[in-house]
């Protein structure tokens, strides 16, 4: 069974809801990514809108947009990935606790707080009754959504999937974890890949797909979504990928476009070299992350990336390669990896 | 697609016992877990019951052989406890072979710790050696840990859809199971007492200041619990193959929106009624083929009576046995699809129903009433699992007799 990208929905920190342009300026930002916030007034009632978290703002506008793109009324299933969840409201929920020593609560923030609440919102608002699963697992969160809605295509359970990636940054969560030196502190986006700082800029962003096992002038085919775990092993890498390229009947010089996760922090980037050196030497590659920051679903930001890049046959001025293409791009791989957890993505033109 | 999923292991620690054994002695006792909050540090202490394990974690860090000098919270303590139960009872320490994966569950994960140490994270000029905790506050860490503890790298993830988490994790694995792409799966979920939740759920005005009640008509709400519960699941073959004992089957699943509302249940219960519906038709069962049903039955007035009046609706006037086993453990969030998920196999392996207990009179609304007294004896072929979740999240397992 073939699993196509019929649709795509993407609030992130660039322009990308719209459709009839492709990055064509890039959007700097200070400190940290945050997403162009686009008018929620079309999906969500002011009065909620006032209430809710930004990512469930986010997650509910992305996976409307999507669904228009893809002319889906009721997605079959709807499977969302967060690594962090609703950020926003679990602290205004805790600060209350802390500051009022757990006194005159109000549950809004509290009801919020769970982690499935961008599902089970954007449910709520299509009344869909169908499956609706959210993972959480750190950054193969997307990726562990991405291998279910492709298990529930080719059970034949649903032959449209709703699947989307959704992480929020809030300033709590970036001073706390600017403390730990995670982060190129003070910088702007533009610094992102500046190898003299340690450390990365973080992200935020809610990129939803239509996946379908019929094609709908799609933007893409997914040939394969694998996860490795705890694993640093250049051999348990090589394996992965044999598997991957046996399976799909090809060779790894037919991947026209390897798109790297890296994140501009030095020891982290060292995997990228290396994976590009060990398996890809001669292969054209990019990164993206200087687009969306580094946050636990940002490969869902990469798999945008390369689902339009694959469509439109173009790639844009602002993802710099590693050389200029000498033909259509017409396979990209994915590669994202986080503290031994590691995902490979592989997308196909149609 | 029509190969069996078979259950070869349970594990489980909640209030009522820190093993399969103690909580099938404290089910057959009729002794709840429910009780003065022990544990944790909040304003609501000797007010609102809840059912607490009742050790520290630095005992739980010990049951567990976790080195006490690494970043931990007690939701990867009791999930090492109950996990490694399920694993080794299995046998599964003996077979390398089979390609293994770990689908765990939260709702909460690491926030016992953040919610200590949250105004330190906050605070710049504080950076101490508790900084190292950080790293354990989101859902995915506890799941991690656990599986290293099992030593498990062939596949993990975490699910969290509030109240449904872990029904939706033995649902994953039982799917992969049969699609082939992993040969076993130890699956279900925990979640730890938190100052959080006891705040969010009392704001939500839905504890009971008293036991709680399920299905009762005085009922006032829910009590708070926690614990952890896996079973090992695998495909029929393998666990013939393996000479494992075989004490159940996965025989259905699903799982359905309710999409009424983020934290209530609609009045006609459509999304439950969808899922039992559905798990069902996915076990190749009819109603009238359910023996027992161990319901979500939180005791609170609004999922109760949405729940009876699913059940209602699908069985009509033949609704079988039932029972709420949280009227014992309290409403344990993410753990409670893991730990009814044993108790259920329980059920079917020792012929046995848990009553539901401080049951007195049937709602006003539904003319339905749960068991109160022990049954044994009871041939029990399929039972049916409820998870309902904030988010309108629906779970139903069936589990059959083999």
């Amino acid at each position: 069974m073939q699993i196509y990208i019929n649709g795509l929905g993407n609030v992130s920190p660039q322009n990308t809801l719209d459709n009839s342009s492709f990055l064509e300026e890039i959007k700097y930002h200070q400190d940290y990514f945050k997403v162009v916030e686009p008018n929620y007034k079309e999906f969500i009632s002011p009065a909620a809108a006032r209430r809710m978290g930004k990512v469930i703002k986010m997650g509910v506008a992305a996976a409307n947009y999507c669904l228009r793109d893809a002319k889906v009324e009721n997605p079959d299933a709807i499977i969302t990935g967060t690594g962090m969840g609703c950020l926003e409201d679990t602290e205004n929920f805790l600060c209350n606790i802390l500051n009022n020593k757990e006194q005159f609560l109000t549950p809004t923030s509290f009801i919020q707080s769970t982690h499935n609440t961008v599902g089970a919102q954007i449910a709520l608002l299509l009344t869909c009754n169908n499956y609706n699963f959210t993972y959480v697992h750190r950054d193969l969160s997307f990726e562990s959504a991405f291998v279910d809605s492709i298990l529930l295509l080719k059970e034949g359970e649903a032959s449209n999937v709703l699947l989307g990636g959704v992480d929020e940054i809030t300033p709590n969560h970036y001073s706390i974890h600017a403390k730990k030196g995670l982060w190129k502190t003070g910088a702007q986006t533009s610094e992102f890949f500046n190898k003299n700082s340690d450390g990365t800029i973080p992200g935020e962003g809610a990129t939803f797909f239509s996946l379908s096992s019929s094609p709908k002038d799609p933007y893409a085919t997914v040939l394969a979504v694998e996860m490795l775990f705890n694993t640093n092993s250049k051999e348990d890498l090589k394996k992965v990928l044999d598997r991957i390229l046996s399976s799909n009947n090809i060779q790894s010089k037919d991947i026209d476009l390897i798109l790297l996760g890296a994140n501009g922090d030095k020891e982290g980037d060292r995997v990228y070299s290396e994976f590009k050196e060990n398996f890809f030497k001669e292969n054209n590659s990019a990164a993206f992350k200087n687009l969306c920051g580094e946050y636990s679903t940002s490969s869902a930001f990469g798999v945008w990336l390369a689902s339009q890049i694959l469509k439109k046959k173009e790639i844009p001025t602002c993802v710099s390669v590693s050389r200029t293409p000498d033909k259509e791009v017409n396979k990209i791989l994915l590669y994202n990896h986080y503290c031994g957890n590691h995902s490979l993505i592989l997308l196909s033109s149609c | 697609m029509s190969k069996k999923v078979v259950i070869t292991g349970l594990g489980v620690i909640s209030s009522i016992g820190n093993n399969v054994q103690e909580n099938y002695n404290s089910l057959t006792s009729l002794r709840p877990g429910i009780g003065h909050i022990q544990n944790l540090d909040t304003v609501h202490k000797n007010i609102i019951p809840v059912s607490e394990v009742k050790l520290s974690d630095k005992d739980l860090g010990q049951m567990a052989g976790f080195d006490m000098n690494r970043p931990v919270t007690r939701t990867t303590l009791l999930g090492i406890i109950a996990a490694r139960e399920a694993y080794l009872a299995a046998g599964l320490d003996k077979v390398a072979k089979l390609r293994t994966g770990f689908i765990s569950a939260t709702s909460v994960g690491g926030m016992g710790k953040t919610e200590m140490l949250y105004q330190r994270y906050l605070d710049p000029a504080d950076k101490g050696d508790f900084m190292k905790f950080l790293e354990t506050h989101d859902c995915g860490e506890s799941t991690e840990r656990i599986a290293e503890a099992l030593g498990i790298k062939d596949f993990m993830t975490t699910i969290s859809t509030a109240c449904s988490s872990s029904a939706n994790s033995i649902m994953l694995g039982a799917r992969m199971i049969k699609a082939g792409m992993i040969d076993r799966v130890v699956a279900g979920g925990v979640d730890s007492l938190t100052v959080f939740t006891i705040n969010g759920f009392n704001t939500l005005m839905i504890l009971d200041k008293e036991h709680c009640r399920p299905f009762d008509d005085s009922r006032q709400g829910l009590n708070l619990g926690e614990g952890a519960g896996y079973i090992v699941i695998e495909s029929e073959e393998a666990a013939k193959a393996g000479n494992r004992p075989i004490l159940a089957e996965v025989g259905g699943y699903a799982n359905t929106n309710d999409a009424y509302h983020q934290t209530a249940s609609s009045p006609d219960g459509q999304g439950a009624f969808l899922a039992m519906k559905k798990a069902l038709e996915v076990a190749g069962l009819t109603a009238e083929e359910i023996d027992y049903i161990n319901v979500h039955g939180t005791g609170t007035p609004n999922n109760d009576l949405s729940e009876g009046t699913a059940m209602t609706r699908l069985f009509g006037n033949q609704v079988p046995k039932f029972s709420s086993t949280k009227s014992y453990t309290g409403h344990t969030l993410g753990a409670c699809g893991g730990i009814e998920a044993v108790y259920s196999t329980l059920s079917i392996m020792n012929k046995t129903i848990f009553p539901n207990l401080n049951f007195k009179a049937k709602m006003k609304e539904l003319d339905l009433a749960p068991e109160t007294s022990l049954l044994s004896g009871v041939d029990i072929k399929s039972v049916l699992s409820n998870s309902f979740g904030f988010g309108g999240n629906n779970s139903a397992l069936v589990f059959k007799k083999i």
